[in-house]
């Protein structure tokens, strides 16, 4: 062991903190070297002396303790508050996920459903019991379910539902159709014993089809009202100004996509 | 800066983060990795030992608070540091306000680097202001050393620990923790060559 080595160990050695080995190899090393021993003497001292001079001046034992008492519960309660929140987060999450399955498994329920035929409820005879919902934006047509008829109208919608028709099941357990068509507002009733069909012709546009019975049709404004008989068919105006108009038979109709009910 | 000293930074940060996320017993390890240090920069300001250690844990009890706003978690040691010196300037300027005006109390005899008592014997008057004056240097000296060396310093010479227990807190191998030591030692004893001129002469 060199003297820089040696040194280096002093205060280890003073302070009773090394080991056999190294302590006998330190001690080898200042048997034989004065420096080092001069050395020793004097951190010797100087640690003797420092440690005197600052006796009893430790911290408390209770400082650690002090220090944790005086940070304010708000501060864990705060961080606290912030977990839990976060577990919300997750519970929400978690429910919000739940919902949109069952949602999904709903809708796919509906759209398998309205491949067959929809029963709707019953209708009176006219007029119909349609009521606007919504006007902002596009405007909705709503079939209202409506109690008291012992007959069932049908409504047979096509394999690739229109966009613009919405099929909603109520609280009721009652089918409610949606038509969204570009006019102020419409109304779609259909007639007790009647059959309807909602059909896009190969252009896209929606189109009534009445197969058995009556329906009334109606758009907004102006308010241009037809009464459809079966084997008509109707399609109403894109821009909602215009009143539904029949389709011949000759003009090609919705035939080639015509869903029987 | 030790390369030792840049992993305690890292050791530091990681500390941060886990109080950060409420982890109390993260910071109760980083109180015990300053603590000494902390104590010795107040005790430098205040006199009275129960004063230094009002300010010592006042100062962790904003650390806490300013964490979040702490923008490099691995440079918490000198942040905490500027912490500590602020508070023990602030805590003397408001003591020599108040003696000013007359209403300080004499610091309680045996407490802090103030009204010092020998542990021995029974000193005379000028023994016990001699005492008090060589603390004050000493801790004077440890709170000016270079942050590490102040903490390795303060660890022992102040708060009087072991080395099984430095190296826990600093968590460095033995090895370094004696390399340490011993670098602090010089610097210490430079810096109080007239408290204790006799031993001046530095061979390392």
């Amino acid at each position: 062991m060199n003297c820089q080595e040696t040194k280096e160990r002093l205060p280890a050695l003073i302070d009773n903190e090394l080991g056999p080995e190294e302590r006998a190899e330190v001690e080898r090393h200042l048997a034989q070297c004065e420096d080092c021993r001069k050395e020793k003497t004097r951190q010797e001292k100087f640690t003797t002396s420092v440690k005197i001079s600052l006796e009893g001046l430790k911290p408390s034992d209770r400082f650690i303790k002090g220090v944790i008492e005086k940070l304010p519960e708000s501060a864990a309660k705060e961080r606290e508050a912030e977990a839990a929140a976060a577990r919300r987060k997750t519970t929400i999450s978690l429910i919000v996920a739940i919902v949109i399955i069952v949602l999904a498994v709903a809708i796919a329920v509906i759209h398998a459903a309205r491949r067959k035929e929809v029963p709707l409820t019953p209708a009176p005879r006219y007029p119909p019991a349609a009521t606007v919902l919504e006007q902002s934006g596009q405007v909705f047509m709503r079939r209202e379910p409506l109690p008291g008829t012992s007959e069932q109208p049908r409504v047979a919608l096509p394999e690739d539902v229109p966009d613009n028709v919405m099929v909603e099941t109520g609280a009721d357990g009652k089918v409610r159709l949606t038509l969204n068509i570009p006019a102020p507002y419409g109304e779609l009733a259909v007639l007790e014993n009647s059959e309807v069909w909602l059909l896009r012709k190969p252009d896209g546009i929606l189109c009534i089809k009445v197969g058995k019975g009556s329906a009334k049709i109606a758009t907004g404004r102006p308010r241009v009202a037809v009464e459809a008989v079966a084997g008509e068919t109707w399609v109403v105006a894109d821009d909602g100004s215009k009143p539904p108009k029949k389709e011949s038979p000759q003009s090609g109709g919705p035939s080639g996509q015509e869903k029987k009910p | 800066m030790e390369p030792e000293a840049v992993s305690e930074g890292l050791q530091d940060a990681a500390l941060v983060r886990r109080t950060l996320s409420g982890d109390r017993g993260a910071f109760e390890e980083l109180i015990r990795r300053y603590m000494g240090a902390v104590y010795a920069l107040a005790l430098r300001e205040a006199p009275a030992a129960s004063d230094a250690e009002d300010i010592a844990q006042e100062c962790f009890v904003r650390a806490f608070h300013g964490l979040e706003g702490l923008e490099d978690p691995a440079a918490f040691r000198g942040w905490l540091k500027r912490i500590a010196v602020n508070l023990a300037r602030d805590a003397a300027r408001s003591r020599a306000r108040r003696n000013e005006l007359g209403e300080g109390a004499a610091p309680a005899d045996g407490d802090g680097l103030a009204g010092y008592e020998a542990p021995s014997g029974d000193p005379s008057a000028s023994q016990k202001v001699r005492l008090a004056e060589t603390r004050r240097e000493i801790i004077a000296a440890i709170a000016s050393l270079p942050e590490e060396y102040a903490q390795v310093a303060a660890m022992k010479y102040v708060e009087a620990l072991d080395y099984a227990e430095m190296e826990r807190r600093l968590r460095i191998s033995r090895e370094a923790l004696r390399k340490r030591l011993h670098r602090a030692n010089l610097m210490l004893r430079r810096a109080l060559r007239r408290t204790f001129p006799e031993l001046t002469e530095d061979s390392a």
